[in-house]
């Protein structure tokens, strides 16, 4: 019996001597290397080998000699051999162009030129070696001071003074100074290291301009802004040589902030300097210091300090990408400022899909050579049943729910309406007037049997489908019944589509907004295509009968924004629900009057700000605020999404008026447009067929040559057909026949044969062309008989 | 020769003769039930057998017609009249009908033998139609109106007597069939006719039943279908039984135990409730019980008969009280029974010499519906301070108009007349029709009345206007159309009328859930008037989409409408071709399917599948679909098993039905059609050069006469092979 051990039995093996993998082992030597966690050699046996060595070279000199030569010739020879075979080598492989730096400088002319991301530039510096104790001065006073539209740049360094140099220059007070005197001068230096020295401040700014004539102004507004006697005009080599010390031209070995991020960084700097100074203002406008080429642009900002103007300033895409919210102002101010946006957006080669509620605002279609109009009612019918490429299990819910604003009431429970509309969007090609509920039998006997049998159905369906008796048959059919005029694809891939959705009926213009906004919701993601929604009825909840419409709201607008940018217009901002209104990220105010738009737009506008501390109490800045109530036209205040402060814009609004395009021009764009649309076919026939056929391609042809010759054949025969045919469809021989109808090469109908009903199918026209021309191509061949 | 049977002409006889039906001068009498009318029909036919001509006897029933042939044979035979029945059998030539004096049969075999050129036809001299007011059914109204034209365009100096009960404004109808119009109202027993509305129907027939019971009278009580039929005699049969003494008891069961009805098969449940003096009576039973009943009732055994309609058209089976419990059509449950069908079964009341009045009770679910039924069927007449209802029939309107019926119709003239243009159709046969007639005489007549060629979206829509309208349409003068859809299957748009009013008009090839064609559709709720004409929005759209959208509204259009084009569907199919000058022919094919009675829907059927039939199986599946397209109803596996039962077995037929759950009554019936379309699939198959089926076809046709005691006939083909090499 074996030992009993308390860490369990013993192993019956060595599991070391039974390493099966290579490269693997287990040493109890402790020479083990710390790098490379390799085992050395012992060290008797280096000093074997070291010993040997010693021996030989003292016996044997020249051996050694001889030795030590051959290695030397071998390793010249294999040098280069490897050279030379390594240069064949490289003339044989593919080079790649090595990008210049970014950054670059040279003399120009007695200048330095710089050239970075952005271009040529021309810089000029000024160095301040020992600066006063005042050097404090107004860093704001500065910015506003220089020309910073290229970029400025302003280092302050920092050296220990030697406290002999201190005591040379009578800095220190007479009794310090008579203090030190009397101490060793190991005793003032450890004074100076214990108590604090003082420090030899230079400053260096380096100001650039596009041409050298710019840069003429540089000394006298540095003097201006920091008055300092001890400024110096660096000369044109030695701000090179500062350059080529730093190596701004051989890539960076270390950071250095550009003009853009320093200025964001000065920007921010007084709100967030605010608290710690105690001013505790709650917020304050805050005018760029450089304005921003890659915006849409907007106009110029306002300096709110000596309301001079300032920089330009505008939108980026991310903005947009991020929602913006327009209020405020009058429908023509905001139509001014949205024109703007628009011409800019477009001549950046973005689309634009602007739909709007007003008249006035349709001739911005003329913005564009290529921009369409299309009225509601009139040359567009949007078609509720067409979900537009967006997935039916997505968009048959929203249907329902636009749905509510006719009826007033909460669908939710509108099951067998759900249903019908499913089953009509599941047609295709369907419209409101294939949207029935459930199982008519009755219809038939009516005298009119296209009004839907209504018995034995919730009562929430009964009322859904009444409001979709009203689009049909009712005020809405203008609007909403018949095919789609311009499916949304076609209005979206134009550079410029104006809509205009004004049918005189609130509820009915609200259901359009919400119809519209579904289906462009239901679009791909598409960055280059900008949806403006100038007053969308739909997004205004305050003070609606039908108060259900906050998450609805909400909901759309959030999935409009993951379609892709979005702007929304708006008189009012109160209108929105709080909900939809954080789903935008940036903002740009007009006027607003009413004390309920003020309150939510100081709070969007970032003009409140919550204190620090355990007694926070939210406060509103009265200048600002009053300034929005005040603002004159073509003044706006903006905040672009990401920041925390706004500012005030003097908006570039043209004066301009666009020639309103005439009726013939209009249908001519039109007819180009939507003619584009209808040659445009993603499918060819034979692709259709295999599409539709499946596995079942010959049988589709089969079933389609029967039904050429015997139509209108009843459902029995067909199936019958299909499962005499033989091949692997036979399983599956209503899966056939479905795909065929769904496919509308087939249509489904019925017959009355001594009074008993039979369904039939008979070819459309659809399947005898498609037929025809796979028989073109294939050859014709007969299903046989007679 | 009446003398000799008892009879003495009175009422409308007596007018008939003075307006010369001994003369040979057509008549057509419309009276009520019990007035006298068939022995007008027996008077004339016996004026063309005394004259060496034959007579023609034509009933819409079978069962009618065996009632009628017994009458004549009981009353005529034994002065050496030869009378000849024959139904069914639409393959046959019917040469062996050639030595019989008179022939009674039903419309479809006239039909038949008109088609297969029957050389003795040109020997009759006197045709009745019985129950003439069948010319409004569908189909079967179409077939008799073609049967009519090509009789009196076969045979000059034809003797025509149309009868009727129940037939309103007989004198367009009479002027057609250029026959003396004889009216009267006199019925033999007065009858009172009443709506009730019930909530509880059972409790409201059983207070009318016993009533009338303890009241030494008789009622028949009619029912939608047949389970129906037999619920209520069970209901009743308890409540009928205690009315009756042990005497009458102890009659009625000696009657049924005698030895004249041992061979009558009888459904056990049905010998129960005999027993109580109660019958249900429907076309699933046997033609042996169903004249058990029948004598039982006429000789008052019975007291209550529970009936679907089979007993009442045209069989002489009155009765004090007659309940119609349902005025829903036995197929399909929203749609009202015609006032024709309605008045024959409250027809049935008053039984002459017992009766000294005769009741006629519907019953209706609601006061609404009841007020509805009053209004659809009764004309209210006040007489001495009371309302009392008169009964008002339907005009009868031909039915040859629709698209099957005239489709039909060219191939039996394409046949009869050899190459032939459409036009000279129209002008030949169709100007002779009822329809034309009616047409001209109406004032709501549609603007095109005839199309055989191609149907386009304009002739779909000339079809269902008045020419004013159209015109107006074309025009614009409706207001203005915007086309909303144009897809595959439908047209649609708004319609902005002259008053600036909208609407959203619609027409659609699609089928609703339910199945139906969706159809004309339009928002002001009048898409269709009761004449078929379209609304002016309807009309205005399709004006429109004809001339705007073409081929689509060619397509879309006609088949919303429900129209096709008979050519059009006659050479898809392969039944006529096209010959010189335009003209069109009859193929091989089309002479064969014309003269086998095929209608157009079974020919087409039967030519998609035959190539794909190639053993018994689906050969068998084959048969039910084709009988059941013709014979109405859906026939399940146990047909299959059935069929090849009788022609595997050597069981008897009503054995192997009761097997397979079949009534006795259908069983005939149902054989004769599969025999028919069995003997047309073998002579087509072999038309077509399909010698499997045709060889299957064959042993079964062989199996099938033997089971029915007919015989081999071998591969007989009714002649139909000599006609067409002729």
């Amino acid at each position: 019996m074996s030992r009993r051990l308390v860490l369990g039995p013993e192993p019956a093996f060595d599991p070391f001597k039974d390493r099966a993998r290579q490269g693997e082992g287990a040493t109890p030597s402790t020479e083990i290397r710390w790098d490379n966690r390799k085992v050395g050699h012992s060290l008797s046996l280096v000093a074997l080998v070291s010993t040997v060595t010693v021996v030989t070279g003292i016996w044997y000199p020249d051996v050694v000699l001889v030795g030590t030569a051959t290695v030397l010739i071998s390793i010249i020879i294999v040098t280069r051999t490897m050279g030379s075979s390594g240069s064949r080598q490289s003339v044989n492989d593919q080079w790649k162009s090595v990008r210049t730096g970014d950054v670059g400088f040279s003399l120009v002319e007695g200048s330095v030129q710089v050239r970075d991301v952005r271009g040529r530039k021309f810089a000029a510096a000024m160095r301040l070696d020992s600066a006063g104790s005042d050097l404090v001065g107004d860093l704001g006073a500065l910015i506003r001071a220089m020309d910073d539209s290229m970029g400025l740049f302003v280092s302050v360094s920092m050296k220990p003074e030697k406290i002999e140099n201190i005591l040379q220059k009578d800095r220190l007070s007479d009794s310090l100074a008579s203090f030190l005197d009397n101490l060793s001068k190991d005793a003032v230096g450890a004074y100076a290291a214990r108590r604090g020295g003082m420090w030899s401040t230079g400053v260096l700014a380096v100001g650039y301009g596009k041409r050298p004539e710019d840069l003429s102004g540089f000394e006298s507004a540095m003097r201006a802004a920091i008055p300092e006697r001890e400024w110096q005009r660096v000369s044109a080599n030695g701000l090179c040589n500062r350059f080529r010390k730093v190596e701004v031209d051989h890539g960076l070995t270390s950071f250095y902030a550009a003009g853009s991020e320093l200025s964001e960084w000065l920007v921010q700097l007084p709100s967030e300097l605010a608290p710690e100074v105690g001013a505790s203002v709650p917020a304050e406008f805050v005018s760029p210091i450089r304005s921003d080429e890659a915006d849409y642009a907007l106009g110029v900002s306002i300096n709110p300090e000596t309301l001079r103007l300032g920089p330009s300033v505008g939108l980026a895409d991310s903005d947009l990408e991020r929602g913006l919210l327009i209020c405020g102002g009058g429908q023509s101010e905001r139509k001014e400022l949205l024109k703007v946006i628009i011409d800019r957006l477009l001549d950046s080669g973005k689309r634009v899909l602007f739909a709007t509620g007003d008249r006035e605002a349709v001739d911005i279609a003329a913005l564009s050579e290529q921009g369409i109009s299309l009225e509601l009612g009139r040359n567009l019918v949007l078609n509720p049943i067409d979900p537009d490429g967006a997935p039916r299990s997505e968009y048959v819910p929203q249907l329902l729910t636009t749905l509510e604003v006719l009826c007033g009431m909460d669908l939710r429970g509108a099951v067998d309406l759900e249903i019908a509309l499913n089953k009509a969007v599941a047609l295709g090609n369907a419209t409101v007037a294939d949207v029935h509920l459930g199982d008519s039998s009755d219809t038939e006997n009516t005298p009119d049997s296209n009004i839907p049998v209504v018995e034995g159905h919730s009562k929430v369906s009964l009322i859904g489908i009444n409001a979709i008796r009203m689009l049909h048959q009712g005020s809405g059919a203008r609007a909403f019944y018949g095919c789609q005029t311009a499916p949304m694809s076609v209005l979206t891939e134009v550079p410029l589509a104006v809509l205009l959705l004004s049918l005189g009926s609130p509820p009915l213009d609200r259901y359009a907004w919400d119809l519209l906004c579904v289906k462009l919701a239901g679009l791909t993601h598409d960055e280059n295509l900008i949806v403006i929604l100038d007053s969308p009825d739909n997004l205004r909840v305050r003070n609606r009968q039908y108060g259900n419409r906050d998450v609805w709201s909400e909901t759309l607008l959030r999935t409009l924004k993951r379609r892709g940018p979005i702007i929304v217009g708006l008189d009012h901002p109160a209108d929105m629900s709080s909900g939809a209104l954080g789903v935008l990220s940036s903002f740009v105010s007009l006027k607003l009057r009413e004390g309920m738009d003020l309150k939510v737009a100081i709070d969007f506008l970032g003009l409140s700000v919550i204190a620090t501390g355990i007694h926070s109490k939210s406060r509103q800045s009265m200048r600002e605020t009053s300034f929005l109530r005040v603002m004159e036209p073509g003044v706006a205040l903006m905040i672009r999404g990401g920041s925390q402060t706004c500012m005030p814009v003097k908006l570039s609004l043209p004066q301009s008026d666009i020639r309103p395009l005439t009726e013939d021009e209009m249908i001519r764009r039109l007819a180009q447009v939507l003619r584009a649309d209808t040659v445009k076919s993603p499918h060819g026939p034979d692709s259709l067929l295999d599409c539709v056929a499946g596995g079942e391609r010959n049988l589709a042809l089969r079933v389609l040559r029967l039904l050429m010759k015997y139509e209108p054949l009843t459902e029995e025969a067909v199936k019958r057909f299909i499962v005499s045919s033989g091949g692997s469809a036979s399983d599956d021989v209503q899966g056939v026949i479905t795909r065929l109808e769904r496919a509308g090469l087939i249509l489904r109908g019925h017959e009355l044969h001594a009074g008993v009903s039979y369904t039939n199918y008979r070819i459309t026209m659809k399947g005898t062309m498609l037929l025809r021309e796979t028989e073109t191509k294939e050859g014709s061949k007969d299903i046989g008989g007679f | 020769m009446l003398d000799s049977i008892g009879v003495t002409p009175r009422g409308v006889q007596k007018s008939a003769i003075d307006k010369g039906l001994l003369d040979g001068k057509s008549i057509m009498v419309c009276s009520p039930t019990g007035s006298g009318k068939t022995l007008v029909g027996e008077m004339a036919l016996l004026r063309s057998v005394i004259a060496g001509k034959k007579g023609l006897y034509l009933v819409p029933l079978r069962a009618l017609g065996l009632q009628v042939w017994n009458g004549l044979r009981e009353r005529y035979e034994s002065h050496g009249i030869r009378v000849g029945l024959s139904t069914g059998d639409y393959q046959n030539e019917g040469n062996e009908l050639s030595d019989r004096d008179i022939i009674v049969t039903t419309y479809e075999r006239a039909d038949s033998l008109l088609r297969h050129g029957a050389p003795w036809l040109l020997d009759v001299g006197t045709v009745v139609i019985d129950e003439i007011q069948n010319l409004g059914e569908v189909r079967r109204g179409a077939r008799l109106e073609s049967a009519i034209i090509r009789l009196k365009r076969l045979i000059h100096d034809l003797q025509l007597i149309a009868l009727s009960a129940t037939v309103g404004t007989p004198l367009d109808l009479s002027e057609w069939l250029q026959c003396e119009l004889i009216e009267s109202d006199e019925r033999p027993v007065p009858l009172h006719c009443k709506v009730l509305s019930t909530s509880n129907k059972d409790k409201t027939v059983r207070e009318l039943v016993l009533t009338t019971i303890q009241s030494n009278g008789q009622a028949i009580v009619f029912q939608r279908t047949r389970r129906e039929a037999e619920v209520e005699c069970f209901r009743l049969a308890a409540d009928v039984g205690r009315q009756l003494t042990e005497g009458e008891k102890a009659r009625l069961d000696s009657e049924l135990g005698s030895v004249e009805n041992w061979g009558v098969s009888l459904p056990p449940e049905l010998r129960t409730v005999l027993h109580d003096g109660t019958a249900f009576h429907h076309a699933g039973l046997g033609p042996n019980a169903r004249g058990l009943v029948e004598h039982l009732f006429q000789t008052g055994r019975v007291r209550v008969v529970c009936a679907t309609t089979t007993l009442a058209a045209g069989m002489d089976l009155p009765a004090r009280t007659v309940v119609v419990t349902n005025v829903k059509t036995p197929k399909e449950h929203g749609q009202l029974l015609s006032a024709n069908r309605l008045h024959q079964m409250l027809g049935r009341a008053g039984r002459p010499n017992h009766d000294k009045v005769g009741f006629g009770v519907v019953l209706t679910g609601s006061e609404g519906e009841a007020e509805e039924a009053e209004k659809r069927y009764f004309d209210q007449v006040e007489e001495s301070g009371k309302v009392l209802l008169v009964p008002r029939y339907d005009r009868v309107r031909s039915v040859l108009n629709t698209p099957s019926s005239m489709t039909e119709l060219l191939l039996v003239a394409l046949d009869e007349q050899g190459e032939t243009s459409l036009e000279e159709v129209e002008d030949s046969l169709l100007n002779d029709s009822y329809l034309i007639h009616c047409a001209m005489q109406d004032a709501e007549s549609p603007m095109r009345l005839l199309n055989l060629g191609e149907i386009s979206a304009e002739a779909a829509i000339e079809r269902h206007a008045l020419p004013e309208s159209v015109r107006a349409a074309k025009q614009g003068s409706f207001g203005a159309v915007d086309i909303r859809e144009k897809g595959d299957n439908v047209v649609g748009a708004i319609v902005t009328d002259w008053d600036g009013s909208q609407y959203a008009c619609r027409f659609s090839s699609r089928t609703s859930f339910s199945g139906c064609l969706e159809g004309p559709q339009c928002s002001c709720g009048r898409s269709l008037d009761a004449h078929g004409m379209l609304c002016s929005h309807l009309l205005l759209l399709g004006a429109s989409a004809a001339t705007e959208l073409g081929a689509i509204a060619d397509y879309v259009i006609p088949l919303s409408l429900s129209e096709s084009s008979p050519a059009g569907i006659l050479l898809k199919l392969g039944l006529v071709e096209g010959g010189t000058a335009g003209k069109l022919k009859p193929t091989r094919l089309g002479r064969l399917i014309n003269r086998l009675y095929l209608s157009i829907p079974t020919a087409r059927e039967m030519l998609a599948l035959l190539p794909q039939t190639e053993d018994k199986t689906s050969l068998l599946w084959l048969l039910r679909h084709l009988v059941g397209i013709e014979s109405g109803g859906s026939l399940g596996e146990s047909y299959d098993q059935l069929i090849d039962a009788i022609t595997s077995n050597r069981a008897p037929i009503s054995e192997l039905a009761k097997r397979s759950g079949f009534h006795e009554g259908d069983i005939n019936g149902l054989i004769e059609t599969t025999t028919w379309l069995l003997r047309s699939i073998h002579a087509v198959g072999r038309l077509g050069g399909l010698l499997p089926v045709v060889t299957i076809a064959e042993n079964m046709i062989q199996a099938l006469d033997l089971a029915r005691g007919h015989g081999p006939t071998g591969s007989d083909n009714g002649g139909y092979e000599h006609n067409e090499s002729a």
